[in-house]
């Protein structure tokens, strides 16, 4: 599994704010690291799999990552797009230079592009792009 | 002037003039090299097995890149142009749908080649 996704995953389930945006999923939050997300899931829901680019962040005594993520958000099409953009602001709260606890690292930066629009036939669509950069913490 | 003594006469406008004809004399090799890479990873996606033909025969053929300079500044655009059919060709499949997963073939294609790029526009 990605250094990042348990991390990003935990970030945003423990703010209550989103979650209280967002539909459940077998009873937990609809924040899915799994792209697609499952068929029988209901919107307003979040989708964060996987890393479009990762590149060494490494010194002669140190090593590190940076990574791009996407995290997609996705509601269905009602003819407001007022909750879906409330949780796309909300998930850039969370994330945009805002420290991750990352098992093994040490949180350097990180900063969110978006968010842009994704919309399709029947669902609005946002999509918010994350850059991190993390160290691997010393001892780990 | 004494002999053995040099002049260099330092004329910024020159200079600025001979950087940018280098850049941009470059950056159509970067271009091409960031358009050739995405077609690479475009052409190597599998999933969906039914987008084959939509993805290597319409995306990769609109895949293309453009540059402009100023005095200032030369820009690099690489992706999809827009056809008669639509205007969004490609965007789906480098950022996913609510129904599709994301294949990412423009950014990688920069940022995985950033090392490169910079040698590229440096004319190494």
């Amino acid at each position: 599994m990605s250094i990042l996704t348990q991390a990003i995953y935990d970030h945003l389930a423990a703010d209550g704010i989103l979650v209280a945006l967002l539909s459940s999923y077998k009873g937990e939050p609809a924040i899915f690291t799994i792209d697609p997300a499952p068929g029988d899931a209901s919107t307003p829901y979040v989708v964060t799999a996987g890393e479009i680019v990762q590149t060494p962040f490494d010194s002669k005594t140190t090593r590190g990552r940076s990574l791009v993520r996407d995290v997609r958000i996705y509601d269905e099409a009602s003819g407001s797009a007022i909750v879906i953009e409330a949780i796309a602001e909300r998930v850039r709260l969370l994330l945009h230079r805002q420290p991750l606890s990352i098992g093994g690292y040490e949180w350097i930066i990180s900063d969110c592009g978006g968010p842009i629009v994704a919309d399709e036939r029947d669902y609005y669509g946002r999509i918010i792009s994350l850059s991190l950069t993390a160290e691997e913490a010393i001892g780990s | 002037m004494a002999a053995g003594t040099y002049t260099l006469k330092w004329t910024p406008q020159a200079v600025k003039k001979a950087v940018m004809g280098e850049l941009v004399a470059n950056g159509e090799i970067v271009g091409k090299f960031v358009e050739t890479e995405a077609r690479r990873r475009l052409l190597s996606i599998r999933d969906p097995e039914w987008g084959m033909a939509y993805r290597s025969q319409l995306v990769a053929r609109l895949l293309t890149y453009e540059m402009e300079s100023s005095n200032k500044e030369v820009t690099i655009r690489v992706g999809v142009r827009p056809s008669q059919s639509g205007r969004h060709h490609g965007f789906y499949i480098e950022l996913g749908s609510k129904t599709a997963p994301a294949h990412p073939f423009l950014r990688p294609a920069v940022f995985q080649n950033a090392a490169h790029i910079v040698a590229l526009l440096a004319g190494r």
